[in-house]
This record gives structure tokens, sequence and C-alpha cells, in this order.
């Protein structure tokens, strides 16, 4: 009983905590950002498992994690609120070369990481190349060139 | 939900949605800030809001209000100078407090300990008789809720002290 009740403690809390620190967090992760998550996963450890280090409590807080995750994705599969609340929706960050300060703003993405990704994904040098940069639910950012720029 | 159309892009946007998750995101990080808050004022335990004593004639009990379960806990517990008069002072504690804690030390260390039906008495010898001392237990809680407790001496009153202890 108790693995399950810390695994499910732990799993809405992580959740909760993630979503409100917005899609962007996890996306581009720093040198910094990947310490930080490895500090988070340490503390974390130790009230998963409590003081028991016997196995059977471990596979339980496992198997815990994996079916409120099923349980999730399952529930995101059936209820748009769960799935807009849970995952959030993309969201259009710049329309033929111009950006939506405001949204920008809001998701914490700078005309930087937009450059970033038009030169990364699409060899872009330009803002106005882009026709339009989305900010995708996974907190990435895609870029879909002018006809006229780009690879080709 | 059906797809909507951003100029040519077919994407499931929604600015309605994402003007209220702003609002909600914005409010949830206040009450995160908020419990960090009261994580620093103590809140959580081990902090100002924390701290607390309980006292009766010439006995004053140092505890925390707020502790968290498996992590370590101290009880002081002050004699004052018509206890400590005696060569030895009994001092008992509720068995049913006990029961939920583990005492990792008892310092000084008691010459013995009895159980009694629901309490259990330590003995110690003093020093110096007539002159203030303490004894501080230092213990972990093993569960979570709300915790009563007693504790007294034999030689003089009791009292009594409420805790929170977080899971």
């Amino acid at each position: 009983m108790e693995p399950v009740l810390r695994g499910l403690a732990v799993y809405v809390f992580l959740l909760l905590v993630f979503r409100l620190t917005g899609k962007r967090s996890l996306d581009q992760v720093t040198t910094f950002d990947f310490v930080l998550l490895l500090i988070i996963s340490e503390t974390t450890q130790q009230a998963l498992i409590g003081e028991d280090f016997s196995l059977t409590n471990a596979f339980l807080v496992i198997v815990t994690l994996f079916v409120a995750d099923q349980v999730l994705s399952f529930l995101k599969e059936k209820s748009s609120f769960v799935r807009r609340w849970g995952e959030g929706l993309p969201l259009v960050l710049l329309e033929n070369g111009k950006p939506f300060q405001d949204r920008m703003h809001k998701s914490q993405v700078s005309e930087d990481d937009i450059l970033e990704a038009a030169r990364e994904l699409q060899g872009l040098e330009r803002l106005d190349q882009i026709k339009y940069a989305v900010l995708e639910r996974h907190g990435g950012i895609t870029i879909i060139p002018k006809k006229s720029a780009g690879k080709g | 939900m059906g797809m909507r159309r951003v100029g040519d892009l077919e994407v499931s946007q929604d600015l309605d949605h994402e003007k209220k998750f702003w609002r909600v995101q914005r409010i949830g990080w206040a009450l995160l800030f908020l419990l960090w808050l009261a994580g620093v004022a103590g809140l959580f335990g081990s902090g100002p809001l924390s701290g607390s004593t309980a006292s009766a004639p010439d006995l004053r009990l140092e505890y925390d209000r707020f502790v968290r379960s498996t992590a370590p806990q101290e009880l002081k517990l002050h004699l004052g100078p018509t206890i400590t008069a005696h060569p030895k002072v009994r001092l008992w504690v509720d068995r049913r407090y006990l029961e939920s804690q583990q005492i990792e030390s008892v310092v000084p260390e008691p010459e013995s300990v009895e159980a009694g039906p629901d309490r259990m008495v330590f003995t110690f010898s003093i020093a110096e008789p007539g002159a203030p001392t303490s004894v501080t237990v230092r213990m972990q809680t093993q569960q979570a809720g709300s915790l009563q407790g007693r504790a007294g001496v034999e030689e003089g009153g009791s009292l009594q002290f409420h805790q929170i202890v977080y899971p």
C-alpha cells in the first residue's frame, strides 16, 4: 500500500511542477539543466523508496509509476480536456517572418531560440525567411521556411 | 477536436486555451512560491513557525510543532531548581507517544528506564542538586498524522504538547 501511495504522490507532484514550469523547460537541456535534473531525480529517489530497500518495494513503485503513466495517456486519448491541460497544444510563434512577441514572452521563447531552430533544422539565415515557427507540445520549436528560402 | 487552420498550417492551436493556461500557470507559480515561503518559515518543520515550548512549574519543554516522518527531531526538557533539588529525578513520557517514535539517544543517559501501563519512566541522578539542568531526547517519528504527547516529572508537574507529523 505505502509504496503505491508514495509512487502516486511523486508522480502527481512532478507532473504538476513540470507542467507549471512550462513546455520549454526540458527541450533545450543545458549542462546545468542536466545536472539539476540529476539532483531532482536523486532527491525524488529517497522519498520514493523510503527506508525499504527490498526488491518488492522497488517493483511496486515502478509498476505504480507505469500504471499512472498509462492511465494518464489513456485519459489524454479519451478526453480533450486532459489532453489540453496535461500536454498542452501547439502554438504558432511566428507567421510570415513576423514574430508574435506576446506569445513568445508568455512561453519564454526568444527570437534567438527561433533563429537557432531555423538554422539547425532548415539552414535559414533570417527571421524573414521563416513562414511559420511553431512551439510544439513537447517543447521543441519547428520551422516551416518560406518557399523561396531553405535547404533546396 | 477538429483541426484548425492558421494560414496554411493545419494545427490545433487554441489561443483561448493558451490564455487560460498562462493564467493557471501564473497562479500555480504564486502557490509554489507561497509553499516555498511557508517552508522557509517552518510550516513544514524546523523554522520560526515550528519551534515551540510547553511549560509547567519549573519545567519547560522545547519541541517542534511541525515535524516530518522519519526525520530527526529533538525534545529538550529543562528542569528547574525545585525539581533538581531531589538527588534523583524520575521523568516520564506518555507511552503512546513514545511508541510512535524511534529514540536515537537520551542525553544524559538515564540510569534506568521502566515501562508502566501508560508511561515510560526515565530515572536520572542530579549532579548538582538545586541547579537547573536539561534532558535532551533525539528521535525519529515513524508515523504521519497528528500526535499528542504528555511528559512530566514525578517530583513535579506535567505538560502536554501537540505535533503535526508530515509524511
